[in-house]
Order: C-alpha cells, then sequence, then structure tokens
C-alpha cells in the first residue's frame, strides 16, 4: 500500500500519533512501527518526518517527553500525551468522523474504500470505524 | 636537511610556538567550552562513537546533526534520541543501507528538525533569539553603512576653486612700483640693523623689584614696550648715536611709510626655518627667508604676515625718533616720526587681517602717546597741529572701524580645502579637512607639508558624516557670527554690553556636541568681540586725542588752556561711551603747571576728577603705553573694577616720569567723589 500523499500526511499523521500516544506511552523508533503496522504502511512516516513532528507536538503542548532506561537497559526518549493533547485528539477525531461522513454522503468514501485501505480488518471493524 | 644552526633566538621563538598548541590553546578552548561560547564538535562526535553504530550511519548523522545548527545542548538531545532509534532498528533486523534509505535526505531533515526544534523553546529563548539575530543584524547594518561611508569619504576630494592667496598677490604685485612701498620697507630693514642688546633691554624703571614686577606683566610684550629710550633713560645717548647711524634709513622710511600702497605679499612657508639673526637679535622678517605665495594650492590660512612684527619695530624707532626731535627742538624730525606713524598704521591694516588691523591700532597707540609728549614740548606750531588734524581725519574712518571680509575669506579657503563641493554650496569633510584641522590644532604648522596619520584619520573620516556639520551650515553658521559681530561693532558700547550676542556669541561651544559638530568654527573662529573693545578704546583715544591737538592750538591761540571744553568754539567732545555723555576735560595745576586732561569716567561712571587708578609696581610713563594696563574696560559690566578714572589723554604726564611715591600721592582718589548719574 502506498503512503499518503505529503498534504494529507500533514493532517493526518499528527492526529494518528495523538491516537497511538492516547494509549500508552512510546518512543520514537516504536511510533513509526507501529503506525506502519497497523495502517498497513499508508501511515508509514519516515523518521525525518516523524521527529520534527513530535518536536511540534511537544512545542504545542498535545505531548511530553521523558528520558527513561528501557529494559534493554538503553535510555529512551518516551513521548506521552498531555490534557491537551487529549482534547485535540477528540476535536480532531470528531472532525475526522464529519469529513468522512460528508464525503461518503457524496459517494467519495465507501466501506469498500475502507476494505481496500485497510484489507486486514473484519467487516464488524469497518462498520464500527465508519461509526 | 638537518638544521645545525639554530640561534638563540630561534629555539626562543620554536619554544613560543610549542606554548600555543600544548598549553594555550587548550586552555583558551577549555574555558570557551565551559562558557558555551564555542561549539562542542568533539563531544558530539565522542556521543556518536560511543553509540558504536555502523560508520555510514554515524556520518549521516554527523552531517545531520551539524546541519541543524542548533545549540550544543539541543544537538546532544537529538543525537541521543536518534542513536537509540538506529541501534533500535538494527537490534530489530533492519539493514543500515535500509535505514539509512528510510531516514530520508540529511540536509532536508536538518532543517525540519531545526525547525521543530526553535518551535520547542521557550519564549525567553526564542526572544533571546531574535535579539541576538537583531544585534548581529544591526551590527551588520552598522558596519555595512560604515564600509559604504568610508569608501565615499575617502573618494571625496575638495575643489580648490578660488585661489584666495594668490589672487591677492597678483594685486599687490599690479600695484605701480612708484606708488608701492614694500620694495622701499625690504630696502630700509636691510640697512636698519636690530639695536644692540643694551640699548633693547636696558633697565628703565628706577628699582630692580619694579622692573621685574613690569617684565613679569608686560610678557611677550617686554621686548615692545622697553626698546624706546626717554631722555632721562641712562643709555638715551646710545640710542640716540644708534638710530642716527641709520638717519637715511629712517629718512626711506618716512617715503615708504607715505606711499599710497603697502603692496606687501602674502609669503607662504619655510616658517619652521630659525629667524636669521643680525648680532644679537632675531630679525624677524627677511626676504630671503620668505616666499612670496604664487603657488594656486597656497593655503590662505597659512600665510606668513612677519613685516606686521617689522611695522611695530619700525614704530618703536619713530618714538626715538620724535624725543631725539623733542630734545632737539627739531620740528621737521618730530613731524616726520608722527607723519612715518600715521603710514604704517596704513599699511599695516591694508590687508584687512583682522592681525593687520589690530597691529594697525597698536602703532595708532604708539602714535598716540608720541602726540602727547610733542604736544608737551611745545614743538608743534599751529600750521603743524592743523596738518596733523588733517591726517587724523584722514585716517580715522578706515582704521578705526573693522572689518571682517578677510576672515571669511580664510574660512572659505578653509572650506574649499576641507570639504566636496557639490555645486550647491554643500559639501562633505575630507581626510584633507581632517588633516587642516589637525594641523591647525597642533599648533604646529609645518609649511604646507602633510603631518599626522591618515590612515588612522580616514578610518574615523564617516564619523565626520553624522557628527560635524555640512558645508554650507558651517559656511552660513560661521558668516552669521561674523555678522552678527559686524553688526555689534557698529553699535554704542553700552548698547552693546550684556547683549546675549555680545556675552555668548557661540552657544553652541558650550556643549560636547556643539563643539564637535562646528569643530571648525571653534578652532578657527577669530576672537572678534575683544578686537571690537580694542576698536572701541582706540577709537575714543584717537578722538581724545584729536580734541587734545584743538586744545593746544587754542592754546597756542589764546596763550593759555581754556579751563572748559565748552570754551572750545566748532569742536565737538567725543563721547564717553561709558557714560553716555562728553569726555570729561579737567586743568590741574600742580606747582604752577597747567595740565590739560582729557579722561572718561569708565565702567564705574563716577568722576574722580581725571584721576587715574594707582597700580602699584608700574611706571606711568610704560603703563600708559596700553589702556588695558590702567583699568580693565572688558569688565563694563562690574562697576566695582575701577577706582579713578580712564586717562585718554594727559601730555604732560606722559612727557614726564613720576616716582611711585609720587604717583601714589598725586592720583589716590579723594574721599568723596562726584557722580554722574
Amino acid at each position: 500500500m502506498s503512503r499518503l500523499d505529503r498534504e494529507l500526511m500533514r493532517g493526518a499523521g499528527p492526529l494518528a500519533v495523538l491516537k497511538l500516544l492516547e494509549s500508552t506511552p512510546m518512543y520514537g523508533y516504536e511510533l513509526i512501527e507501529a503506525l506502519d503496522r497497523r495502517t498497513s504502511g499508508v501511515l508509514d512516516l519516515g523518521q525525518s518526518t516523524l521527529y520534527p513532528m513530535l518536536y511540534n507536538l511537544e512545542a504545542q503542548g498535545f505531548i511530553e517527553a521523558y528520558w527513561q532506561e528501557s529494559t534493554q537497559g538503553r535510555n529512551r526518549k518516551y513521548y506521552r500525551i498531555t490534557g491537551k493533547g487529549s482534547e485535540r485528539l477528540t476535536k480532531d477525531t470528531e472532525q475526522y468522523r464529519r469529513l468522512h461522513t460528508a464525503l461518503t454522503s457524496l459517494g467519495v468514501l465507501e466501506l469498500s474504500f475502507l476494505r481496500e485501505v485497510i484489507p486486514s480488518a473484519t467487516h464488524t471493524q469497518h462498520e464500527a470505524h465508519l461509526a | 636537511m638537518s638544521d645545525t644552526s639554530v640561534t638563540p633566538q630561534g629555539a626562543h621563538l620554536a619554544a613560543r610556538r610549542a606554548l600555543w598548541p600544548r598549553t594555550i590553546r587548550p586552555w583558551l578552548r577549555s574555558c570557551l567550552n565551559r562558557s558555551g561560547l564555542l561549539p562542542r564538535e568533539g563531544t558530539l562526535s565522542q556521543q556518536l562513537e560511543a553509540a558504536d553504530l555502523p560508520p555510514s550511519i554515524t556520518a549521516l548523522l554527523t552531517t545531520t546533526i551539524k546541519s541543524t545548527r542548533l545549540s550544543r545542548r539541543e544537538q546532544q538531545e537529538i543525537a541521543a534520541e536518534l542513536v537509540t532509534h538506529f541501534q533500535d532498528g538494527l537490534e530489530a533486523g533492519r539493514s543500515e543501507e535500509d535505514l539509512i534509505r528510510t531516514f530520508g535526505d540529511a540536509r532536508a531533515t536538518a532543517i525540519m528538525l531545526r525547525n521543530a526544534t526553535l518551535n520547542k523553546r521557550t519564549p525567553l529563548q526564542k526572544f533571546a533569539r531574535r535579539l541576538g539575530q537583531g544585534i548581529l543584524l544591526g551590527l551588520g547594518l552598522v558596519i555595512g553603512t560604515y564600509l559604504i561611508a568610508l569608501l565615499i569619504f575617502a573618494a571625496g576630494k575638495p575643489t580648490i576653486s578660488v585661489p584666495y592667496a594668490l589672487n591677492y598677490n597678483k594685486q599687490v604685485e599690479a600695484i605701480p612700483t612708484d606708488q608701492r612701498a614694500y620694495p622701499l620697507y625690504v630696502e630700509v630693514l636691510k640697512q636698519i640693523q636690530r639695536p644692540p642688546s643694551e640699548i633693547e633691554t636696558s633697565p628703565v624703571l628706577d628699582s630692580p623689584e619694579k622692573q621685574a614686577e613690569h617684565d613679569r606683566q608686560a610678557g611677550d610684550d617686554q621686548y615692545f614696550n622697553t626698546f624706546p629710550q626717554r631722555a632721562n633713560y641712562p643709555s638715551f645717548a646710545k640710542a640716540r648715536a644708534w638710530l642716527d647711524g641709520h638717519s637715511e634709513a629712517m629718512n626711506l622710511l618716512h617715503r615708504a611709510s607715505k606711499l599710497p600702497r603697502a603692496g606687501v605679499p602674502f609669503f607662504a612657508d619655510k616658517f619652521d626655518s630659525p629667524p636669521a639673526t643680525t648680532g644679537e637679535q632675531p630679525r624677524y622678517f627677511t626676504p630671503e627667508r620668505y616666499t612670496i605665495a604664487t603657488d594656486p594650492e597656497a593655503d590662505l590660512f597659512g600665510v606668513l604676515l612677519p613685516m606686521l612684527v617689522e611695522y611695530r619695530f619700525l614704530a618703536r624707532c619713530t618714538i626715538l625718533d620724535a624725543r631725539i626731535a623733542i630734545q632737539d627742538k627739531d620740528v621737521a624730525r618730530g613731524m616726520r616720526a608722527l607723519e612715518t606713524q600715521i603710514g604704517l598704521v596704513r599699511h599695516s591694516r591694508e590687508d584687512e587681517t583682522l592681525i593687520g588691523q589690530l597691529v594697525g591700532l597698536a602703532i595708532l597707540q604708539i602714535h598716540h602717546n608720541t602726540v602727547e609728549e610733542v604736544i608737551a614740548s611745545g614743538l608743534l606750531d599751529d600750521a603743524k597741529l592743523q596738518s596733523l588734524l588733517q591726517q587724523h581725519a584722514a585716517i580715522a574712518g578706515a582704521t578705526l572701524t573693522p572689518t571682517f571680509t578677510r576672515e571669511k575669506e580664510f574660512f572659505n579657503d578653509f572650506l574649499q580645502r576641507s570639504y566636496t563641493d557639490d555645486g550647491k554650496g554643500g559639501g562633505r569633510m575630507t581626510k584633507e579637512g581632517l588633516l587642516l584641522l589637525e594641523r591647525y590644532s597642533s599648533a604646529q604648522w609645518t609649511g604646507g607639508q602633510k603631518s599626522g596619520s591618515s590612515l588612522g584619520l580616514t578610518a574615523f573620516g564617516p564619523l565626520s558624516f553624522v557628527t560635524m556639520a555640512g558645508r554650507s551650515e558651517l559656511r552660513s553658521k560661521y558668516e552669521g557670527m561674523i555678522d552678527e559681530a559686524h553688526r555689534l561693532a557698529k553699535l554704542a558700547p553700552a548698547d552693546r554690553f550684556g547683549s546675549p550676542a555680545w556675552t555668548n556669541p557661540f552657544p553652541e561651544e558650550k556643549s560636547a556636541m556643539g563643539k564637535l559638530r562646528y569643530a571648525p568654527i571653534a578652532m578657527l573662529f577669530p576672537a572678534l568681540h575683544k578686537s571690537i573693545s580694542t576698536f572701541d578704546r582706540v577709537r575714543l583715544r584717537h578722538e581724545a586725542i584729536t580734541m587734545m591737538l584743538q586744545i593746544e592750538r587754542q592754546r597756542l591761540a589764546s596763550g593759555a588752556y581754556p579751563t572748559a571744553l565748552s570754551e572750545m568754539k566748532n569742536v565737538a567732545a567725543p563721547v564717553d561711551y561709558f557714560a553716555g555723555q562728553p569726555i570729561r576735560y579737567v586743568l590741574i595745576d600742580k606747582e604752577g603747571q597747567k595740565r590739560p586732561v582729557l579722561y572718561a569716567l569708565g565702567p564705574d561712571r563716577k568722576d574722580d576728577q581725571g584721576r587715574r587708578p594707582f597700580k602699584s609696581g608700574l611706571d606711568d610713563g610704560l603703563a600708559s603705553f596700553k589702556l588695558t594696563t590702567e583699568i580693565d574696560w572688558q569688565s563694563a559690566g562690574s562697576r566695582a573694577a575701577s577706582r579713578g578714572d580712564a586717562i585718554l589723554v594727559d601730555p604732560y604726564r606722559a612727557a614726564g616720569r613720576l616716582s611711585e611715591e609720587e604717583a601714589r600721592e598725586a592720583f589716590t582718589p579723594p574721599a568723596t567723589s562726584a557722580t554722574t548719574p
């Protein structure tokens, strides 16, 4: 699956990162891997994109960083979402939902589109996503 | 080739070279690293080296992180995060090529990292960064502007459009030979050697203490005051013999002084050469010593007027001449001396320089003193007195009115040699102008040779664009001050005293910035106000002397001096400019001798019946040489400044010589003085 265009990535990337960090703090490489894996490469952010994005989110106060020793004994820089980040995530999610609804009602988006984008998901998951 | 010829100096240099890399440089680097002024390139390298990543990844990270141009701390933090990123990737089994490929372009990544990191900075850090950028930008602008100004300054050249000195010399050279006195003066000066020192410096006062006090007060003028010998001085006979030995030269001098024009050129250069000496005394002017300014480049401010010194010397010779005439009752010789003095007054001011006019006034005062002595001697008959009156009237207008036209020329000449010319009167300072100012301020005229460091002046030259006034402003300011001084000179002194224009003619000079802005004016503006006061004093004295000539005519006609000025027919007394009333006249009767005295009330405006303020230590005959030694006319605002009156004419006293005791007894002011409202 090819990656999204830069413009689309610019809006979706931060939202995706916030969404991943909502459940647990993660470090840079872990985020890249997770995005690649869970979006089947659609949101495969390279390092050159991810780290500046993280710094910008940090500058905006949506996430915060801290250093912590990992289980391998290596110091890693972890990122976690802040309260402000959570609010932003909620707001952006709502906006994407409305956008999706609008595009679906125009016939631009269909369930088949989601299947094409995320083929490994079950029908139920697709329905839930649209809901 | 082995170096077996190391000198002790070479070994010393080698040791010094070794000292730098081994000791000083590391210490300096350490200090700079601690202060954060020097990026810790070594530390970043060490950090990446310690990560034990493949060389290609290390190189990529080095390039990327250095390209961010962030602070050392920020670079280290990014490095630490990216190092773990690559370590994680390698541990996950990805190849280094794959990791490098997915990392993206190093430069583009560096830009994004930099921008994102800058966003993370606190407002204070952002402000500090902006401030630093602003300062750097400002410095850059200042340096850039200064460099441009430096180029403009270095490119600016003055244009000499009016060769003032040359033009003047062309005019004097055009004077017909039979009307020009200069060649005759040169001949006179060749013939008249300076008098022997025993005549010039012999004591003139009756005690060593008085002489010492006199010499101290006379200062630089000591020479001018001591030369003329009185008949009762011990070395008068020698002085007379000396002058009689120059009778031909004195006749030539009289001829020269009667010619319509002096025609003395402006001289230039050779100023640094020592004065020629004839015998024991220096000869200030010799034609061989000076060069007539014929070069268009000749600087008007640097022209030399050595003849002015010699005019004064020749005038003092005429005092001696007149005293010999009085002793011999030689009317012709006495008149010749007086007429010569008048001619010297006329000629010395002919160039219309301020100094020339002031020398003219000094010689006129010599003439006034001589007239007093001649009147007291009764040497002149009515016809001679009338002739003298006519000659006085002829010189009165021009001689006693200051003109500052030449002073304007001096300044305009300075401007054209110092400033560029935009053709509209404007222009900016040049290196040549700063050199000129430096030479004027150092008081070491080098006769047109360049002096000082032109490189240093060029470096600081652009500052003159903002600190100093431009050409048109300077000219306008200078000429305005000259015109104002000219206007003040035409006012009665009483109307002038106390006015702001008189007490503070150059207010800008009070502040350092003002002085800098008008530095050429502060340095070159002549002492016009003091000069105007000198004109006032000499003018009043001249009018009083003329009045005394009329009184002497009255005495010859009636056999007695008038008892009051009201007895004089068709003669108006000059105005005492302090009192605003006619000057006073008193006929002092001392031991049967009637002594006519004309006097002004002076700044205190009190009538002390013609008594002069007594000044201990000064012989009256010498004190009368200068009015300023008797009374401080400048301090008109302070009425307590004077005791007694300002004696304008006192022929019998001038002719005689009183002891200190006599003077104290005769001229101590009475207990009660008449007061003029």
